[in-house]
Order: C-alpha cells, then structure tokens, then sequence
C-alpha cells in the first residue's frame, strides 16, 4: 500500500515538476510568471481528447500531437500576448496581467468548443494496471513517471549541453547582453516558448487521461506554481525537488487526511515555506533585471 | 575609408540630451579613445553603435552600411563587439559557456535544426566548443574554463569579457573602460594585451577611457565629449593642451570637491 502510494506520488509529482520546470524556463528568461500556461495545459488536453476519442489514435501519436499543439500555441501566446510588451521595455506586471488574461481566454475557448461538460478519456493503454514490488500500479501512473522522467532528462540535457541551451541560459542571466554577442534574442525567446509548451502539452494530456477533462483542468498550474516556489523560483532543478515532494505529500496527504484537507494543509506548507525559507530549496532567486 | 562613423548623430532621453550631433570617424585598423568627464556620453555611443539605443537623429555606418534601426544580435553578426563598464558577463555559465555563446551566432541554427537535432547541428556543437576553447587558451584562461565568472578575480573578469567578445570574430572592438578596478601591473598587461590582440585579429579599437596611460600608448587619435557634445579631437597630445578639455576635466574636479 505504502509503496503503491509512494508511486502514484511520484507520479502526480512528475507532473508538477513537468508544470513548474515549463512556468520556470519562463520565469528565467521573461522574469514573470505566466499563467497563460494553464490555459496552453487545458487546450492541450483537449486537442489530445478529440485525436484520441474522435479520430481513435492510439497513445504516443496522441502524445506528439499534444506536444506539438501546445509548442505551437505557446509561441502564438508569446507573439500576442507577450512580444510587444517586450519591445516597449514594459514593467513585469504588464506580463502578468496578459498571461492571465490569455489563460482565461484559452481556458473559455473551450468552454465554448466543449461545453463545460466533464469527458473520459477512452482506454488508451493495454493493461490498466501493472504490479511493481507486491503492490498494483496503474498504468498512467507508470507513463506519467516515464514520460516526465525522460522529458525532464532531455531538456536537461538541451540546455547544458547544446548551444541553443547555453544561448537560453545566457539570455536568462542578461538578456540585452546576450543580444550583444550575436544571440537572436526574439527566436530564442520562441524557442523557450515551443519547449515549454510542449511541457504544457504532455502535461495536458497526462493530466486529462488520469483525471476527467474539462475546461478548468488548467487551472493546476497553481499547483505548479506552488512547487517551483517550494523548490526556489528560477532554479530548474530546484523546480524538479519541488514537484515531487508536492506530488508525495499531496498523495500521502490525500490517503490520510482525505482531499478536503490535504489541499488546506498543502497551502500552509506553502505558506511556511515563504516565511522561513523564501528562497526555496534551490536557495536562488532570480533577481529581476537592473 | 572610415570603418566606423558617426555623423551628427544625437540622443535625447526625454528631456535629456545624452549626445547632441557628434560625429566621429574611425579608420579601418586603428585605435581610437573616448575620453570625457563621467556623464558625459561616451557610454551612450557604444550604446548606439551596437543597437541597444536608436539614435534620436543622425547616422551610423559599418564600412559604408547603415547600422541604425537594426537589432543588436545583426550589428554582432555585422561584426561589432563591445565589452561594458560594469562588467556584464554570464552569471550562471561557466567560463566556457560565456565564450561559446558569442561563438554560436557564426553557426547559424534555424528553429528546425534544433527540434530535429540533425547531425550537422553536433557538429557545429564541437567546433564552437574548440573555437570557445582556443580563445580562453589564447588569453591564458584555459585552465579556468568550468570556473564561474563570480569566483575569478576583478582583472581575470574583464579579460573574459574581452575572450567573449573577440568569439564574435569582430572586425570593431569596443572597450568600455577596460582598466577599470585594474592595478597599475595589470594595467600594463592589459596595455600589452589590446595592441598585441589587435594586430593578430585585426582589429579597430574603439576605447572608452579615464586612465590617460592606457589611452596615451595605445591610442593615436582621441575624441574628447563632455555634456554630450564633442569639444576636441586630435593626438593625444593635441587634446591634453586643449583648453576646453582642461576646463571640462578642472570642472568636474572643483564641482567633485
């Protein structure tokens, strides 16, 4: 019981750590915090759910497809809602105030494209559940884990080892002196965008097959929120950290107190956490830029 | 043929005039300063010539092509480099990194060959990083490439910053006062350093200075601004005898006093 807890944990904590690092890499480069990811995490899930349930795709084409949905509205997101904030030098809260517009507009799209029903995804994968160390997991959880794990790794990777990656931690540390030694500020910033959003798509997608769809669905990049904030704002890694123990305490919560509390007393983690230790567990804050 | 010139070009920040109508021309190969009271818009120029401020009026051109209205990064790609007054480097990159990323702009990677990963793309990966590497060796900063910034000291920064912006293979090099914080052995390396690295790049040189011993060996004509307008230009000599230097210079003393 314990260990089957401690995965599904793991599993929901995945795909905070999937939300926190996608609202992080924004926050690296923009210094904001763009909620429009809920509304790209909503659209992607349902984009997901018509290839799934009306065309009968199977799961990884389904996956690529809400990867590649929420690359591509992500980048529109920065081009509309974002870029010309940028080129007028605009105050971080105008960012603000149009991801949070954006995600509510997202969000009300598809309240008119599906109507505010719940939906089920159909039955994507073989077996329901598999057993791991004497107790039955089930399978989303399995892919979940997987699929976070390997995406988490990869982007890792992309960003420590290529150029592109190096050119995005640039213009996170000093964006007009990036620009300077030759970095195309603007296709970078897009670039940062589409990766994020292809966070957002899987973690849509996740997110739909293991609870119900409807439009509110994006509203978990609170949850997100939270978990990069546990893990210190700015700090991938530390966003990974926070995912996960977000993911685990929840679950465990949620098994002992019940799913009234476990958010009540989520909340004044969170809470505790700004008060002693702010800088999170990564122990950086991006500065905003002088 | 100028490689770099200004013509009555002017800056204006709502009500306040940083330039007004300075022009300055800078010869293909040679090393040109900049020297003038704190305040008096120096900085403001390289601001102009590398895009980072459009000019209110007046125009800049690179080897006879028009640099106003386009993006930095195109300047960079144009061949302009600069280094800064407060030194701007990478935070969170290694020493490696802070050159590779100004290495990378001469690969030219679309958005596609990144999300296909395509085979010349780690190609390119391993030339830039060789190139990054030969350059910090150059400057005799190999050995602390997986150093950050932060942890070297005061004279290795602004050296790294120079490494940074010669990765831009450049054809002008713009030092926003690079002996400053430096002491007066590192200043003679430094010295030693711009003329020998200008002859093997070949290099134009533009430099923002305070210190009158970096400017009198390296620089054989000098620009002279104060309250952003230009008040004398010639040899060193010239300017150092030029009364309106000496009052602009006085000036600042007595007003500091």
């Amino acid at each position: 019981m314990l260990v089957q807890q401690l995965i599904n944990g793991l599993s929901l904590g995945a795909v905070y750590a999937l939300i926190a690092v996608g609202f992080g890499m924004i926050f690296n480069v923009l210094k904001f915090s763009n909620f429009a990811h809920g509304g790209v995490i909503t659209v992607t899930a349902y984009a997901g759910y018509y290839v799934a349930a009306n065309l009968g795709w199977s799961f990884l084409p389904t996956l690529a497809v809400a990867i590649l949905v929420g690359g591509l509205l992500a980048m529109l997101v920065e081009l509309v809602g974002f870029r010309l904030i940028r080129r007028r030098g605009g105050s971080v809260i105008f960012y603000f105030v149009s991801s949070v517009t954006i995600g509510m507009l997202l969000e009300n799209l598809m309240v008119i494209a599906g109507g505010p029903t719940f939906y089920a995804y159909p039955d994507m994968l073989a077996k329901a559940s598999y057993p791991v160390l004497g107790a039955s997991v089930s399978t989303v959880n399995l892919v979940m884990l997987a699929a976070s794990t390997l995406a988490l790794v990869t982007l890792t990777w992309v960003l420590y080892r290529t150029r592109t990656g190096v050119a995005i931690r640039a213009i996170s540390a000093d964006t007009v002196t990036a620009g300077l030694m030759g970095a195309n500020v603007d296709t970078l910033i897009g670039v940062t965008f589409f990766v994020s959003g292809c966070l957002a798509g899987m973690t849509g997608m996740l997110l739909g097959m293991t609870q119900t769809l409807f439009p509110q669905l994006g509203r978990v990049v609170v949850k997100g929120f939270i978990a990069a904030v546990i893990g210190g704002l700015g700090s991938l890694g530390g966003a990974v950290i926070g995912g996960i123990f977000l993911g685990v305490v929840e679950v465990m919560l949620t098994a002992t107190i019940g799913s009234g509390w476990a958010p009540v007393l989520l909340f004044l983690i969170l809470l505790s956490f700004l008060a002693v230790r702010p800088q999170g567990i990564a122990g950086v804050i991006a500065q905003e830029k002088a | 043929m100028a490689l770099l010139s200004l013509e009555d070009c002017s800056k204006h920040f709502d009500g306040v005039k940083a330039l007004q109508g300075v022009s300055l021309s800078v010869p293909e190969r040679s090393l040109v300063g900049i020297i003038g009271p704190n305040g008096a818009g120096k900085t403001t120029v390289f601001n102009l010539v590398t895009g980072i401020y459009r000019p209110t009026s007046g125009t800049i051109k690179l080897d006879g092509k028009d640099l106003v209205g386009q993006p930095p990064h195109r300047i960079a790609a144009a061949g302009v480099a600069r280094t800064f007054q407060n030194i701007r480097l990478f935070a969170g990159l290694s020493v490696l990194e802070n050159v590779q990323t100004a290495c990378a702009r001469r690969h030219a990677y679309g958005f596609l060959d990144v999300a296909a990963c395509l085979p010349w793309y780690w190609r390119k990966e391993r030339t830039i990083r060789s190139e990054a590497l030969d350059l910090l060796d150059r400057l005799a900063l190999g050995e602390l490439r997986n150093e950050r910034p932060g942890n070297l000291p005061y004279g290795l920064q602004r050296r790294l910053e120079i490494a940074r912006a010669l990765a831009l293979r450049p054809r002008l090099l713009l030092l926003d006062e690079p002996g400053a914080g430096l002491n007066p052995g590192e200043i003679r390396e430094l010295i030693d350093l711009i003329a020998e690295l200008a002859e093997a790049f070949s290099l134009t040189v533009v430099l923002i200075e305070h210190r009158m011993e970096i400017v009198m060996s390296l620089c054989r004509w000098v620009y002279v601004l104060d309250f952003g307008c230009l008040i004398a230009q010639g040899t060193v000599d010239d300017v150092r005898r030029d009364p309106r230097v000496i009052g602009a210079y006085l000036g600042k003393e007595y007003a500091d006093a």
